[in-house]
């Protein structure tokens, strides 16, 4: 038996190595939101780690709109990723009910389909989504951007797995107590929730974050979405100070952890939990 | 069997999984209404494959499922006015003991102050009043199981489908919930199905009970007939606590007496057996003896010739009488003993009576019925 000195040692040697890993996590953030504060020498410098004063200048020169549309693009990302992740949820949560309760003729090749998209590189993707947007005459608009996101083979298949767990005496019970297969799946939503929160929230900054078919899908920057935007300061030809990009980036960060924030509470399983 | 039933008819049903094992062939059964019906088999009989066929849960093989004089094969479970309580998951987890007993009503648009009355009322009926508010996971056991049975006395379904809906209870519970499950269903005036592996339950609260046994059906009756004159070797050996004791023999005549005779056995055979065995004669049969239809032989007197001689290996106590369980050649006597237990190592001789003893025929395992 460990004595409870060994115990306690043992305990602050974890608690030092993991707030070492989260301090090395926590860093390159802490570096981004001091480093809006500062001169492009200062940036360039370790030390001092702290800025001298914290001005806002670079906050208010991206929302002014003076440099580019930065409000009307945040509006857009907030737009494109949630309206993203609520049809997906709309087409992937019935699609995993009804692949893990339902036995149909191609059943199998179906779900085979949807596997092979999550596997699927979304570049080999792009183009073809794009001749299919252009046709559409959607290009240039959000719902180019939104569209190709919503038809998710990995929410498919997640939600497949989150259903096979329910038991299927229950599913029985719903049905024989007078239940269409609309109604099971309705009863049966607040058991699951938790696994819907989570997919939606990681989808959601996803979507937030993609970089790819907004590029590819938008060409004026009314259209744009954050992290298009801020790219195109990256790559622009006019020198602005590394502090605004820096800003802009705060910025964009802020939406994900909030929806996380919000939504935290509601991880804990309430199916984990109630079928134990 | 020219017009439909009012109550329930299975036909031919039949239901074959991929594999070689079918789960269910060619069972026919009928139920009158306001029947309670026991299916009670060993585990694996099919016994909850026919109870989900007929709730329309999994699609027949073959077969026809009548419901209140109509077919019910195309019908949905929904639309069969079945209620089911399952022996685990029989209540939805995330709702309250009023939620999943309105579930139904709620289902079918019934008015919310109806719901409420009618949910009241089965509580009351069945004990639940202060339970309501509870989700599964504040419930006891038994109490899941009430509420379970009280969500189908909400509903007043045509039939009510039970599958093993005791089984995870300690033997108290079940004793008290076995009352509630006769009450329910005089309550209800319905059709009960009732699925059990446990066979005091199924004989002591059905009306008739169906054995099944591999997937088929061995024979359907009251209790009494089940125990008196079962139809096989199967059933006169599933059914009855302790289980009877087997011999495989032939009928001989020695010296003018007709006589059934095993390695270990010889038992006089008596009207009305004589007539049926009279004609089996060099033939092989199977004995059955109930553990209740042994006599003790004292070892001395005069009758023991033919008495099995053997060793009691153990005594069960069962509470109101005792069962030796006694080595007798190469197999295993179970005997009810009488006033005198005997101690575990003593010689004893048993000697059946030669007025119950059941025949049945070795090869087919069928009975030998006494024509009347």
């Amino acid at each position: 038996m460990r004595s409870h000195r060994a115990r306690s040692i043992g305990r602050w040697a974890a608690t030092f190595v993991l707030g070492g890993v989260a301090a090395l996590f926590v860093f390159p953030f802490a570096w981004m939101l001091l480093a809006t504060f500062k001169s492009n020498p200062e940036i360039f410098r370790l030390f001092p780690l702290l800025p001298g004063a914290f001005p806002l200048d670079h906050y208010r020169a991206l929302l002014d709109g003076s440099l580019l549309p930065f409000t009307r693009q945040l509006a857009n990302s907030l737009v494109v990723a949630s309206v993203q992740t609520v049809l997906v949820l709309a087409l992937t949560v019935p699609a995993g009910y009804v692949f893990a309760l339902h036995r149909f003729r191609g059943r199998r090749a179906l779900y085979g389909c949807a596997l092979f998209t999550v596997v699927l590189p979304q570049q080999a993707l792009a183009l073809p989504l794009f001749a299919w947007i252009h046709r559409l005459g959607l290009y240039d608009t959000l719902l180019a951007v939104i569209l190709p996101g919503i038809a998710s083979g990995l929410g498919v298949v997640f939600f497949t797995l989150v259903f096979r767990r329910l038991p299927p005496e229950l599913v029985a019970l719903a049905r024989s107590e007078g239940a269409s297969e609309g109604r099971v799946l309705l009863t049966f939503l607040p058991l699951v929730r938790p696994a819907v929160l989570t997919f939606g929230l990681i989808h959601f900054i996803l979507a937030w974050h993609e970089h790819l078919i907004p590029l590819v899908m938008t060409g004026s920057a009314a259209q744009k979405t954050v992290p298009v935007a801020l790219a195109s300061l990256y790559g622009s030809s006019v020198r602005f100070p590394y502090a605004l990009l820096m800003a802009g980036s705060v910025l964009a960060t802020l939406p994900a952890v909030l929806a996380y924030a919000l939504l935290r509470r509601h991880f804990h399983s309430a199916l984990g939990e109630l079928l134990a | 069997m020219t017009d439909a039933p009012a109550g329930l008819r299975v036909r031919g049903l039949s239901k074959v999984y991929p594999g070689p094992v079918s789960a269910l062939r060619d069972v026919s059964l009928e139920m009158a209404p306001r029947e309670l019906l026991a299916v009670v088999g060993p585990s694996g009989c099919g016994k909850s494959t026919l109870l989900r066929l007929v709730a329309g849960l999994d699609e027949a093989s073959a077969g026809e499922v009548w419901i209140g004089g109509a077919p019910a094969d195309e019908l949905p479970p929904r639309q069969r006015d079945v209620a089911v309580v399952f022996q685990s998951h029989s209540l939805f987890p995330h709702m309250s003991a009023f939620e999943n007993m309105s579930y139904g009503l709620r289902l079918r648009g019934t008015a919310p102050r109806e719901v409420a009355a009618r949910v009241l009322d089965a509580a009351r009926t069945l004990g639940l009043e202060g339970l309501l508010t509870r989700r599964p996971a504040q419930l006891s056991g038994g109490e899941r199981q009430r509420v379970a049975l009280g969500r189908a006395l909400v509903r007043r379904p045509r039939l009510l489908l039970l599958d093993e809906p005791l089984s995870s209870l300690d033997a108290h519970l079940r004793a008290e919930l076995r009352r509630e499950i006769v009450r329910v269903h005089r309550h209800l005036g319905a059709m009960t199905l009732l699925v059990t592996h446990d066979q005091s339950e199924a004989l002591s609260l059905a009306d008739r009970v169906a054995v099944l046994h591999q997937g088929a059906l061995q024979q359907v009756g009251v209790p009494t007939s089940l125990y008196e004159q079962p139809a096989n070797r199967f059933v006169a050996g599933f059914i009855g606590v302790p289980a009877a004791s087997f011999f495989e023999g032939e009928v001989v005549v020695e010296g003018g007496e007709l006589l059934f005779r095993s390695p270990t056995l010889a038992i006089p055979v008596v009207e009305p057996w004589r007539r049926v065995l009279q004609g089996r004669v060099e033939r092989a049969v199977v004995a059955g003896i109930r553990a209740e239809h042994w006599q003790w032989a004292e070892p001395s007197s005069a009758g023991a010739g033919r008495a099995v001689p053997g060793q009691v290996e153990w005594i069960e106590w069962t509470g109101p009488r005792s069962v030796a369980h006694v080595r007798a050649g190469p197999g295993i006597v179970r005997a009810v003993c009488g006033e005198k237990v005997p101690p575990v190592g003593a010689e004893v001789h048993l000697q059946p009576d030669p007025d119950r003893v059941l025949f049945f025929d070795r090869a087919t395992g069928r009975a030998l019925v006494v024509s009347p």
